[in-house]
Formats: structure tokens, sequence, C-alpha cells
């Protein structure tokens, strides 16, 4: 075992450093919906031209076919130099771009891969619904074969960033008889065809980031079918787990910050009783229990890494990670809401209001989206301690 | 970067495992001497050169590091291996460090039993020391963060204590004399604390292999228990507990071996991290056994004791976060945006 990275690494860093420093944007993202739209297009499209885009995409396909020690070298710089999130740009750059690189037509790749790279189309997802959430295989909206087309009826929800998306990931049942994860497509909708309708659900932290999505009569070209129809579980599978596992490296990386960030809060907010937090034994304990999770979950990460270099792929790990970074995450709010007092119920309107408020209520959002904390356990039960299924 | 056990380090692992499972099985804890440590297993120990793992060829010792001893004593951990073991590892580093080659070969050889002691305030108006394992002990070694001592125990009057973990032996003693040897610095306790996080480490893995073999064929209300998302779910949380206190064991180990800037933090973090992963996972698996998990003759209990005889070793938790508190504070940057 070995914490050291080889010069290639090293080299990568210094230039991954040297480039972020000089084009992360100074300015926030807006919060305002179509501002931070085109806000996501401006940083991938910087990305793009800077020879940036793809992380994690195969050079074959346009990315920069990068190891999974250069993807985490990455993220630790982006985290460092404090440059912009996936945000918008998530579903595209990790799950849309990679379904269609492993699944995908020749015609599809040339078409689509282009435009979620230089930042030109925004992607959503359209796989929950109302009755099927953590149950994604009781998919109900249907899709009928009509000549070349597919007609699409029903209704998905919880779709990020659909007020804006070009293109939706959508996952429909097009044999009516079929049950479960049969009889399902995976399809891809341009999000100004007929018939859709977007409707917002505003969270609870008073922004609207997700949607209800209606499709009424929306007929697809059945050219958008990726892997055929009746394929749509082993499609939407396909890139579960390595891209699940990346997405909150984010996240982990920056639990570190964070911690810095609640440390220096604590030198400067009183308690009730008037003693700076930081003179707080129960505060700082609390702080250093955090800060070794946080180390943990780094060693966490490099274990995932490891695996991924030695055998090319990952099992249910990626589940033990973020169980243990959105629980870590959630302790870490709720420290904070112990050292601001009366200061953390000053939230207004949205996030610009209060930061660290904002960050408490989303904490449920890390722990509810992606598959549930409870989902993560029955993941685990099943194939990580193979326990008899509960289901 | 690699932060899982390569094939040579797995082979050590394997050879402890087969050797321990083979020749010290927890079943010997049941039987009438408790599984009380002897000269004849110090000796066979020493045949497979254990007590010398890190040390240097030319005192008789192996010439691995930090990492292959935090990979033996998880398996120490994992079977209930003799606690006797790393204070005699401890000693022969100590030793070696204060130029007395000749104790650390006779200790790397299996020559000596030794005791480990810690300061005790509980039971006297002065602070005395608690000793472990003394039974037939020849010396007493006593590490601190700053200072490593070497006692000869001849000089010593011990008085013996009964022990939850009835296969070591306890004692105390007020008395205060000089020591053989001594080292100063912190670099014996970061090893004795990564020793000692990696047994509770093998201890947290054991109990989950018990608890999720169990859930398999323990059948209630016409099922298996592990079909039921209350069993399920707190048995995956003990997995969850030893993945991260897995990494940080191997993350701390590679540290400390490279003398990297941060290793007192990373081997404080891993105590702390396996401080929790054995209390909470013997506490779920005695409970999730139900009624046969309190009994003397299940297994459980000895891990759970075993579990509690080594969380207060070279850091409980209230220590360990002070000190983390304070080595973050020495080293946090300030406010970054």
């Amino acid at each position: 075992m070995n914490l050291d990275y080889t010069q290639a690494d090293e080299a990568f860093r210094a230039k991954a450093r040297s480039w972020l420093s000089a084009n992360v944007p100074r300015q926030q993202r807006p919060t305002a919906e179509a501002a931070a739209g085109q806000f996501d297009r401006d940083w991938q499209r910087k990305l793009y031209e800077g020879g940036w885009a793809g992380i994690s995409w195969p050079a074959t396909h346009g990315g920069l076919g990068l190891s999974a020690i250069q993807q985490l070298i990455w993220h630790e710089e982006e985290a460092r130099a404090g440059a912009p999130g996936l945000n918008s740009r998530s579903i595209g750059l990790q799950h849309g771009g990679p379904t269609l690189i492993s699944r995908g037509s020749s015609e599809q790749q040339a078409f689509h891969l282009p435009k979620i790279l230089s930042g030109e189309a925004i992607w959503c997802q359209g796989f929950s619904e109302p009755g099927a959430g953590s149950d994604l295989a009781a998919v109900s909206t249907r899709g009928e074969v009509d000549g070349d087309h597919l007609v699409v009826n029903g209704q998905k929800t919880w779709t990020s960033y659909g007020h804006y998306a070009d293109y939706q990931e959508l996952l429909v049942r097009t044999d009516p008889q079929s049950r479960r994860h049969h009889g399902l497509s995976w399809i891809i909708c341009d999000m100004k065809t007929p018939g859709i309708t977007v409707q917002p659900i505003v969270n609870m932290m008073g922004e609207r980031h997700v949607n209800v999505v209606f499709y009424d009569n929306v007929r697809i070209p059945l050219s958008n079918l990726v892997g055929g129809l009746g394929e749509g579980w082993s499609v939407a599978m396909s890139t579960l787990s390595i891209e699940r596992a990346f997405s909150l490296l984010p996240d982990q990386i920056e639990l570190l910050q964070k911690l810095d960030h609640v440390l220096d809060l604590s030198r400067r907010t009183r308690l009730s009783d008037g003693r700076l937090a930081i003179e707080d034994q129960e505060v700082t304990r609390k702080l250093a229990r955090l800060r070794a999770e946080a180390l943990s979950l780094r060693a966490m990460t490099l274990g995932l890494i490891t695996r991924i270099e030695r055998f090319g792929k990952l099992g249910p790990e990626g589940s033990l990670l973020k169980l243990a970074t959105t629980n870590t995450y959630k302790a870490l709010c709720e420290l904070t809401e112990s050292i601001l007092g009366w200061r953390f119920l000053e939230y207004g309107e949205d996030r610009s209001s209060n930061r660290w408020t904002y960050e408490f209520m989303w904490s449920w959002v890390l722990t509810i989206s992606g598959g549930s904390s409870e989902i993560q356990r029955e993941i685990i039960a099943d194939r990580l301690l193979e326990l008899p299924r509960a289901r | 970067m690699e932060l899982l056990p390569n094939a040579e380090e797995e082979s050590i692992v394997e050879a402890v495992s087969q050797y321990l499972e083979s020749a010290l099985p927890v079943s010997r804890l049941h039987g009438p001497d408790a599984g009380a440590w002897n000269a004849t297993i110090r000796s066979n120990i020493a045949d497979l050169g254990w007590y010398g793992l890190g040390l240097s060829d030319d005192l008789g010792g192996s010439g691995f590091t930090a990492v292959e001893e935090a990979l033996l004593f998880r398996e120490f951990g994992r079977y209930l291996g003799p606690i006797e073991v790393l204070p005699i590892v401890l000693a022969a580093h100590l030793s070696a460090a204060a130029d007395c080659s000749d104790l650390a070969r006779a200790l790397i050889s299996g020559k000596h039993t030794v005791a480990l002691a810690f300061l005790d305030y509980s039971a006297a108006e002065q602070p005395g020391l608690r000793c472990f394992g003394a039974r037939d002990a020849s010396y007493l070694v006593h590490v601190t963060r700053d200072r490593a001592a070497l006692f000869d125990l001849r000089s010593v009057s011990l008085s013996p204590r009964p022990c939850l973990d009835k296969s070591t032996s306890a004692a105390v003693t007020v008395q205060l004399f000089d020591p053989i040897a001594s080292i100063h610095g912190s670099g014996l306790f970061l090893r004795a604390q990564l020793t000692t996080a990696a047994m509770l480490l093998g201890v947290a893995e054991a109990v989950t292999a018990m608890i999720v073999a169990y859930a398999k064929q323990r059948i209630t209300f016409g099922k298996a228990i592990g079909s039921y998302q209350a069993v399920r779910h707190p048995c995956a949380e003990m997995a969850l507990r030893c993945e991260a206190a897995r990494q940080q064991l191997f993350a701390a180990a590679v540290s400390l071996r490279d003398l990297r800037n941060d290793a007192d933090l990373q081997v404080s973090s891993v105590k702390l991290i396996a401080n929790q992963a054995a209390r909470s996972n013997v506490d779920v698996n005695t409970q999730l056994h139900g009624g046969i998990g309190i009994t003397k003759e299940h297994d459980g209990h000895l891990f759970l004791k075993r579990a509690h005889l080594l969380l207060p070793w070279f850091g409980e938790d209230r220590e360990l976060l002070d000190h983390i508190h304070a080595l973050s504070l020495a080293s946090a940057s300030g406010p970054k945006g």
C-alpha cells in the first residue's frame, strides 16, 4: 500500500491547478433559474475550450481518458480552486453521456456527445414517477409504438433541472403486459417536443430545483431508442455503480473544507452563554469526531479508486461511501445549527440568505436522492453481506 | 496511490490468520485455563517471527514496517489472539530505539513476557499504574504520548486485580521506580495506537461475520432473521463501520510508515473510528443474537469483553477527540471562503 502519486499524476495536478486558478469564475452561481442554467453552460464551454471537458469519459468519445486517480486529482483541484459544482451538467456528463457511450448507436453518439461536452446541451433524467421512486422497476409511464415513433403518455417526477434541460433520458414501459423490469425502454427525449409540460416543485429551501413532467401524446422518433425496444432496464443499469461513486466525490472532498469553515465559524460565533463556540468542549469534540470521519471517508474513497484501478469495476462498495458521506454531512449541518443559535433561524427566501441553514435542509436531499439511505442499506445487505432477500 | 493490501501484504495476512485459526482458535478461550498465556505460546510466536516483524534484520527482526504490523494485529483482533504479544513488540521497539540491542534480541526471540501499563487514577489518591498481562512477566512497558519506558518487574510490587477479559490478567501498582530503558517522542505511542486500533477493527470485523452468518440460518416467524430489515439494516451499518475503520487503518499505517506530516492526526483518527466500530459492533452482535448472545457458552461475549478491554488503551474517546481538535487547530489554515 502507498499514498504516493506518480510523476505523471503530479504533473497532471500542477497543470489542472494552474488552469483552474486562471479560469474559475469569480462570481457565485446565480440562484435565478435561467441564469443558473446559463452559468452552467458557460462554465462547461470554458472547460471544453480549455481541453478539460469529459474528465470521466474515454478519449475515443471526446473525453480525457483519465485514470480514476487523475479524476480524483481533478475533483480535488476543483474543490481547492472553488470551481463551480456539476449542478445541471451532472446528468449529461455523469449519466446520459456515459450511457450513450456504452449503449448508444454511433449516430446517437455523434450527435449528442459533443453537445454535452461543449455545454450546448443540458440533460435531465426521467426515471422516477409518483409511484416509482426507490422502486424504479414500478415505472408505469407508457410508450406505444406508432409507425416510426413512440407515443408517450404519463408523468415523471423529481426531474432535476427539467425546466431548462434540452434532452431527457426517459424510461418508459413499452410492453403493457410486462411487469417489473421487463418491457421497459430507454429513449432520448427532446424537451421541446409538443405535449411536454414541466411543472415546478418548490423545495423546502424555497428553491425550484426539481419538477414534475407530464407527457400528453409526446411523439419521439424510434431512432432515439437506446439499446432497442424492451432493453430499458439493462440500459438504465449499465452506468450506475462507478458513476454513483464518483458523483459523490465533490461532496466528500468538500467535507474537509467545510470542516475548516465550521472551525472558523466557531472562532467568531458566541453561544447563548456568551462564550465563543470554540471554547465549548462539546462543540470541539463534535468537530474532532467529524474530522476523523471525514478522513476515513477520504480513505474509503482511495480504497474505491484502488478497486477501480485494480479490477476495472466496482461492487456495492459505492453504497457504503454514499451512506457514510451523507451521514457525516448531516452531522456537520446539525453541529452548525448548535453553533449558530438564533442566527440559524434567520432564513429568507433562498440560500443567499443563510448558507448554513440552507445546507442543513439540503442534507436531506443527499440522504434521500440517488438511492435513499434505506435503499443503500438494502444494497449492502443484499450484495455485500449476501443476506436472504427481503423483497 | 494504492490503498488496499497488495499481494505480498495479503500473504502475511493469510499466514497469520491460518496460524491463529489452527493453533490458537477462539474455542481455546472456553477451556479450563481460558486460553491463558504461557511460555509455549510465547516461544511458538517467536518462531513465527512476529515480535520482530517491524524491526531490522540485524536484531533478528523481519525488516517490515508499521503497515505489516497493523495487518498482523488486525488478525489478532479477529481471532482474539493473546494480548500479551503487543507489549513484547512494543518493548522490542523501545529497546532497539534505546540502543539496548541485546534486550531487543532477547525479546524478539521470545525469552520474556512483558506487561503493559497505563496510568490509573481510579483506585488511589496518587496516580498508579494499571497493568495487563503481568502474570509471569519479567518486564513492564509504559508508553505515553511523549515518552516510553521499560521497567524491570522484579523491582515492582503488584497487586492482582480481576480482569473482565479472562484470557489475560490485571494488576495495579502505586510504586514508583526507575526505568531500565526509556525513549522520548511520540513514535512508539503512535505505533501502539495503530496496532490497538487494528485489533479493535479485527474484533469489529469478526462480530460482523458472526452475526451475518447467524442471520442466514436462524429462523423466526418462518423466515431467516437476515430477511428482516430490523436485522439487515443494523448489519449493513456494521459493515459500514468496518469499512471506515479498515480504510482509515490502511491510510494511517502508510502515513506512519512514511513519516508523513499528518501521521499523528491519521493514527489518532483511526483509534477513534476503530473504537466506535468495535463498541457498536459488539453491541449490535450481542443484541441481534438474542438470548444465546448473553450466554457464557457463546463466543459473542468474548469479543464484547476484548473490545472493552482495548477501548481505553492508547486513547479513549475523550482524550482522542481533544487531541484531534488540538492538531486541527495547529494545522487549519484559516477561512477559505
